[in-house]
């Protein structure tokens, strides 16, 4: 009993709390020409550092107090690059912040302050000697962490965790605070282009709601329509040429759409286009219940495509690249999206066609379990985007991309087992009539 | 006649069923016959023996590992939800009799001093079930504290008792049937102030906090100024993890240079927590760091009572070191609680007993030295998959330090130092490359040639 109680206990999320001395984090944005760092100071920290009480908004916010601050973070921090030349350090803007912990839930408040480091020009700024000793001159317990939050060049991104690439802290068996030297990989444009690739593909492979949408609207191209149904399998090559036409339909749709949003042309509420893609799938899976737009399916793919792009760009749009990186980021995305795209689809399609051609009947099951997932999934999302809570539902869904191997697989399996069942069935002269 | 026959076959049945059931109670260590009729590391053998004849076959692979000071590393004081790297069998899946057993056994090895020792533990662990009552989350309890057997109790081998949770840590180590170290030793108490639990009241870590007092309120102002630091500490320094990073040099004041009365109150400083082992365990230690008290430094920092936030002791003698630190409270907001350990220069955990298992490992990254050998200067090259901090050294084939140590702090990446040796002779020279990161400590020496 108690050995059970353990393990429920074991699963619960745990509410805890705990002691580590809060740290500071230094994230480090890198620009063309120059790096955004972003301080995070717990308070109570500064509060012994400085020797006067600071926790409190309102103080915060006072002009006097904000230069007294300034002029303490400049006496506080220094750059030098490579060439023995100090950088430019502006202070932007000082904020109040209550937080959590992430790890331990417990409270406490933070100065957040934006900066804006500029290295004397045409200097490698990856590689620099940081002098910092905000709070830890004073409190010897402090520690720094200091991350790249993005460094496209590099390919690091938003996306990814940022990468923690220094700890600014006393030696204790020396007793000293050493500067902390720097230095990075210079990066290169491929590289950018690289990551962003990857983020493409990333963005298929989790993005159910996509790879839904686009399964059940190829889910009945292999197929006539006949009196308001779905009727007989059309052939190889018109099967084919049908999906060809549709997957490029979509694509053609959601790059213009990747474009023009990333390039802010366009701009729609994230909350809208995720509900317009769940009612995309929903009418996809109405149709590949009964034709409802049989043979108009590329002006659907089209359309649709112009709504599923407008959602990859958020994810680009957020980035804020200059345009050089913008352009290759673009285009690497989408490279990455059509990759992952293509070869999805090169391991399902032919399922579909195999299954399809051996028997019409377990053709309509399989199209009818693949409706029956995308409507109940797509109705679950509309509610999680409506109300803005997930379910039980969306929780296992949004996890599916974990087993989507194994989804695809069984697919295989399933294939390969009519054909073989199909095999012992019908004669060998008959199998290549069809 | 009947029932007595009827009750017979019984009896036998079921403990034949047991038998049946339980084969592998006989491979277990035989049930002491009475441990308390036995003295010294004999008692505590038997204790644990004990201890472990009440396990099941699981529990007690659980219980029983072999020696190794990577486990022995593993104590935290984070309470379990946080820290889930504890070895050992975890309290609160033990039955009555197997608490009783665990509770006897640290009954042996702790001390008997009011408030100290045993009664130090009890109220520690009551300290936990309080937080836990106080909505602190599962993490907190005395259900939460593990116990384990680095290495099989006996009078000839090196083992440990290791037991610990959130803020009570014991890391009791024996070898050839004597203690040889008691550290690392983690103290913290939340509440500080006195608090009821199970109808029991406590107030733990008391003497702790009056004994370094004590000591402050003794200097004079001349002794203030070279006892009491300028910086402040939030935390103890040396807390778990900080294993291997002693100071190079002795911060404060010398307790040589103290009046004998003070030196009576730094050592009854030191008994606070010498005092938590057994009479026989503790006289041995004590000893030494008695012996060593002239050589002992004792610093401060805040406001001398011990009881403001930041308020920080430290005691560092040629082998003790003992930190205390009141920071603000966790659970109860309104009280501030203190965080301390005592460790051991010479030897935390085994005191080098185990120069096998090295704690300190081999870098692996690129370590280059060019050009080698050397007219004047030599690049060294370097690159760390991690943050860390370098130290660069350079001693001859007799271990003589030649140059003072170079330290860099480093990001991660590709760095190079440059190593000056126009002031050598020629000769060959060991470097010795030491790269510190949260994960420990790594170190490599190449052999450099000076022409």
């Amino acid at each position: 009993m108690r050995k059970a109680l353990f393990l429920i206990l074991l699963f619960l999320p745990i509410f805890s709390k705990a002691h580590p001395m809060p740290n500071s984090v230094v994230t480090l944005k890198f620009n063309e020409q120059n790096i955004v760092a972003t301080l995070l100071l717990p308070l109570t920290e500064l509060e012994s550092a400085i020797g006067k009480p600071l926790n409190d908004s309102t103080k915060i916010n006072d002009e006097n107090y904000q230069q007294e601050l300034k002029e303490y973070i400049q006496k506080h921090l220094k750059i030098q690059g490579e060439n023995g030349q100090f950088w430019k350090i502006d202070i932007h803007e000082i904020n109040f912040e209550s937080t959590k912990q992430p790890e331990t839930n417990i409270d406490y408040n933070e100065l957040s302050i934006n900066i804006l480091l500029t290295p004397p020009s045409n200097v490698n700024y990856r590689k620099f000697t940081l002098f910092y000793d905000i709070i830890l001159h004073q409190v010897f317990t402090h520690s720094a962490l200091l991350k790249i939050e993005q460094d496209w060049k590099n390919g690091i991104i938003t996306e990814s965790k940022p990468l923690e690439i220094g700890v600014i802290a006393w030696d204790i068996q020396s007793n000293t605070l050493l500067p902390m030297q720097i230095n990075l990989e210079e990066g290169s444009l491929w590289k950018g282009f690289k990551s962003m690739f990857s983020l493409g593909m990333k963005h298929i492979w989790e993005g159910t709601d996509h790879l839904l949408f686009l399964f059940v609207l190829l889910l009945p191209s292999p197929l006539s329509e006949e009196k308001r149904k779905w009727a007989k399998y059309i052939g190889l090559k018109s099967s084919l040429l049908k999906l060809f036409r549709i997957i490029t339909a979509f694509t053609i749709g959601h790059s213009i759409t990747l474009i023009f949003g990333t390039l802010g042309w366009i701009n729609f509420s994230t909350r809208w286009i995720e509900i317009l893609i769940t009612i995309s799938i929903l009418i996809s899976a109405l149709n590949a219940l009964f034709p409802i737009f049989y043979n108009r399916e590329i002006y659907i793919a089209g359309g649709f495509g112009l709504i599923h792009g407008l959602a990859f760009s958020n994810t680009l749009a957020n980035l804020e690249l200059t345009s050089t990186q913008m352009g290759l980021s673009i285009l690497g995305f989408n490279l990455g999206i059509e990759a992952m795209q293509l070869f999805i689809m090169s391991l399902v399609l032919p399922c579909l066609l195999v299954i399809c051609r051996i028997s019409l009947s377990t053709y309509k099951k399989v199209r009818l379990v693949g409706v029956a997932i995308a409507i109940v999934s797509a109705l679950a999302w509309l509610v999680q985007r409506v109300t803005n809570n997930s379910n039980f539902i969306t929780n296992y869904i949004d996890r599916a991309s974990e087993y989507l191997i194994l989804i695809i697989s069984l697919l295989i399996i399933f294939t390969i087992w009519i054909w073989i069942k199909n095999l012992k069935q019908i004669p060998l002269n008959e199998k290549f009539q069809s | 006649m009947k029932v007595k026959l009827l009750l017979s076959i019984l009896s036998i049945s079921i403990l034949g069923l047991m038998a049946f059931i339980k084969p592998e109670k006989d491979l277990k260590p035989k049930p002491p016959t009475d441990c308390e009729t036995l003295t010294g590391i004999n008692k505590i053998i038997c204790l644990a023996d004990a201890f472990k004849a009440t396990l099941s076959a699981s529990q007690l692979a659980t219980v029983q590992l072999s020696y190794s000071l990577t486990d022995a590393a593993k104590w935290s004081n984070l309470p379990q939800s946080l820290s889930k790297n504890r070895v050992g069998i975890q309290f609160g899946t033990l039955n009555a009799t197997q608490l009783a057993a665990a509770k006897d056994l640290l009954k042996a090895i702790t001390g008997t001093a009011a408030n100290e020792g045993f009664a130090e533990l009890n109220a520690l662990l009551a300290a936990d079930d309080y937080l836990n009552g106080l909505g602190g989350g599962s993490g907190y309890g005395a259900g939460n504290y593990y116990m384990a057997f680095l290495g099989t109790p006996s009078t000839t081998d090196l083992f440990e008792i290791q037991f610990g949770g959130h803020h009570h840590t014991v890391s009791n180590t024996y070898y050839n049937g004597k203690i040889i170290g008691a550290t690392p030793a983690f103290r913290a108490a939340e509440p500080s102030g006195t608090f009821t639990q199970s109808g029991t009241t406590y107030q733990p870590i008391l003497q702790e906090k009056a004994a370094f007092a004590a000591i402050i309120a003794s200097f004079s102002s001349a002794d203030a100024a070279i006892a009491k630091s300028s910086m402040t500490f939030n935390d103890i320094v040396l807390g778990p993890g900080k294993d291997n990073q002693f100071t190079t040099t002795k911060l404060g004041i010398k307790v040589g240079n103290l009046t004998a009365a003070q030196k009576t109150l730094v050592l009854n400083a030191i008994k606070t927590y010498t005092n938590d082992l057994n009479a026989d365990d503790e006289a041995l230690i004590l000893g030494r760091y008695q012996a060593e008290l002239d050589e002992t430094y004792v610093v401060y920092s805040g406001t001398g009572t011990m009881e403001t936030k930041g308020d920080y002791f430290r005691i560092d003698g040629p082998s003790v070191w003992i930190e205390y630190n009141t920071q603000g409270g966790i659970i109860i907001k309104s009280e501030n609680h203190p965080h301390s350990v005592w460790r051991d220069r010479k030897g935390d955990y085994d005191y080098g007993k185990t120069t096998s298992i090295n704690p300190i490992s081999s870098f692996e990254g690129k370590f280059n030295i060019f050009p080698n050998p050397v007219v004047d200067n030599s690049t060294i090259e370097l690159s760390l998959d991690q943050p860390a901090f370098v130290t660069i050294s350079l001693t001859d084939m007799n271990g003589r330090k030649l140059i003072t140590d170079l330290k860099n702090n480093f990001s991660n990446g590709n760095h190079q130092v440059t190593l000056n040796t126009n002031s050598l002779p020629s000769g060959s020279y060991n470097c010795t490359l030491e790269v510190k990161t949260n994960e420990g400590i790594k170190v490599k020496t190449k052999k450099l040639t000076k022409i």
